[in-house]
């Protein structure tokens, strides 16, 4: 137990120091939350009677929708594509890293993503005059089971569908974006007409959505968000199980290529 | 002690049968050179001894015993293909690997620069390895498969692709691992290679080992003490006075070739080619290139009276 700790630290490690490497994805995923936040933070300022709620009622979509579904969905495709593409995944198979020990570091890398990426949406929040009410705790347990459940579902994507760094966006985008819409990760929920809506009850994203909106917005306690958290836990179970069915899949392929 | 051991490999891909009962055994220090042509399974070798691949029968043995989480802590690959980080530096990746061959702190460490040393990396080892050389990259492709110090080596086509000086200095390397005792597999199908690295070498053909043995030791395998490479006017004149003469020929890539019994000089066999219009003649030992093209005839082109024409 003890090894695969330590070789997912080194894998996520080495993820890390490669992002760091690899400027311009750093850069993207830096810029992209922070545009968006300013973005929604000005356009529901009217509505919100200042840039403060604005910003406390935007940060929670931005932070999970724009800023970790970029980074903790499309993030392991590509880090198993370039494994993939660089062959070095067969390096790998033929190490004594265990698959497990690869799994969990590809998710530490992209917590520790998330964390980054947290940082900077609230650091913006309380910029605006904005803040988040509810406790911090709670609210980092939502962005660590939202973070696995996408990391899940990367591992899905990457390894059924992505033999290339083309192949890995097209999915992505096909199945995520509408998932983001339908989130109330950009506008609230409220807008949608009645079939979208029942549709939003079984999204993922409008529950990480809903439950961190709560938390931070609202300053509800765990007792409030329950259903949201059981429906996220359920689901980051669930896409764990399918990125490493769809893993152990692509490892037997890539074993016989 | 024997270190590798493959006996009675067979993988079949569909209906392609690749391996037809693969039998070698490496011993400790020993190079071993497995060498064949592109697609005899030299890969398919290495990657069911990897356990990349579950061969359909036989087995693939690492000192003694199946491979397992704790063999491969100490058997290292350098595969055919660079697998590195690209963004990373030298060190890094060396760092990295180490890491997941389960050294930790200062061992880890010192380890690495030990290898920085060993494979002489230092003026690269804080350079990205996507600014290397195909060369530099492929010394590090090397030095990552020793990074935690194994006892058993397996190189796929180690020196694929690089030039002299390259080549030359990755083989010193290798023969500098078999003397510290560490045992090396490696595949190639360029014979200089075998020649100079290897103790035994066994030529793969059609899935099987045709020869094996030592350098020195297949050359008697060649029914000839010499070879003389023949260009003349009329081939088939060529091919009648050897025929009278008892002297088995050859065509190696359409070269027609006479393989001596004896060792012999030019003038000698000018004479004894007597009434054949000879345009040019080369007196040649023989080497692993011809031990290599007599186990790889194709089994239609080898006559019973040894003379050869197809």
């Amino acid at each position: 137990m003890a090894t695969i700790l330590w070789d997912s630290l080194g894998v996520a490690q080495r993820i890390l120091l490669e992002l760091r490497r690899n400027r311009r994805l750093l850069i993207f995923w830096i810029l992209f939350p922070t545009l968006m936040l300013l973005l929604f933070g000005w356009i529901y300022a009217d509505g919100f009677g200042g840039l403060g709620p604005s910003f406390t009622w935007t940060a929670p979509g931005i932070l999970l929708g724009a800023a970790m579904f970029f980074s903790c969905l499309s993030g392991p495709v590509s880090v198993i594509v370039g494994e993939r593409e660089r062959r070095t995944l067969r390096r790998l198979l033929r190490s004594p890293l265990a698959g497990s020990a690869y799994f969990l570091g590809v998710v530490w890398a992209h917590v520790a993503v998330a964390a980054g990426q947290g940082g900077i949406v609230y650091g913006l929040t309380y910029a605006f005059g904005g803040g988040f009410r509810g406790s911090l705790l709670l609210g980092a347990a939502i962005v660590l089971v939202s973070a696995v459940s996408y990391v899940g579902l990367g591992f899905y994507f990457g390894a059924r569908f992505a033999r290339n760094t083309e192949d890995a966006t097209g999915p992505v985008a096909a199945v995520g974006v509408p998932l983001l819409v339908l989130g109330g990760t950009f506008f609230s929920v409220d807008m949608l007409p009645g079939f979208l809506f029942a549709l939003t009850q079984v999204n993922p994203i409008y529950h990480m959505n809903m439950a961190l909106k709560a938390v931070a917005r609202d300053g509800v306690g765990i007792r409030a968000i329950s259903t949201h958290l059981l429906f996220l836990g359920l689901f980051a179970a669930a896409s764990l199980a399918l990125g490493t069915r769809a893993y152990r899949r692509m490892l037997h392929l890539e074993r016989a290529d | 002690m024997t270190m590798i051991t493959l006996r009675g490999l067979e993988m079949s891909f569909g209906s392609r049968r690749v391996l037809r009962g693969l039998y070698l055994t490496v011993g400790e220090g020993e190079v071993y050179g497995l060498l064949g042509n592109n697609g005899a399974g030299k890969s398919t070798a290495i990657n069911i001894l990897t356990g990349l691949l579950q061969a359909d029968a036989g087995e693939a043995l690492v000192a003694g015993g199946p491979l397992t989480p704790a063999t491969r802590t100490w058997t290292g690959v350098a595969p055919q293909e660079i697998a590195l980080y690209p963004h990373l530096t030298c060190r890094e990746n060396l760092l990295f690997f180490a890491g997941v061959y389960h050294l930790r702190g200062s061992a880890r460490r010192r380890r690495v620069d030990d290898v920085i040393r060993i494979m002489e990396l230092g003026d690269h080892a804080s350079t990205p390895v996507a600014a290397l050389s195909g060369g530099w990259q492929r010394r590090l492709n090397l030095a990552v498969a020793i990074v935690h110090g194994p006892r058993v080596l397996i190189l796929d086509e180690p020196t694929a692709g690089l030039d002299i000086q390259t080549r030359h200095n990755l083989w010193a390397s290798i023969r500098r691992f078999a003397r510290e005792g560490t045992s090396v597999l490696l595949t190639t199908h360029m014979l200089d290679e075998a020649e100079i690295l290897c103790d035994r070498v066994g030529i793969l053909h059609a899935g099987r080992i045709v020869r094996e043995g030592t350098v020195d030791g297949l050359w008697q395998s060649v029914p000839a003490a010499e070879l003389a490479e023949v260009e003349a006017e009329d081939d088939e004149a060529l091919l009648a006075r050897a025929r009278s003469l008892r002297i088995p020929t050859r065509r190696y890539g359409g070269q027609l070739t006479l393989l001596l019994p004896s060792p012999t000089t030019l003038a000698a066999l000018v004479q004894r080619l007597d009434g054949v219009a000879v345009r040019s003649l080369r007196l040649r030992p023989i080497g692993l290139t011809q031990v290599f093209l007599e186990a790889t005839r194709p089994e239609e082109v080898r006559l019973e009276d040894g003379v050869e024409v197809g």
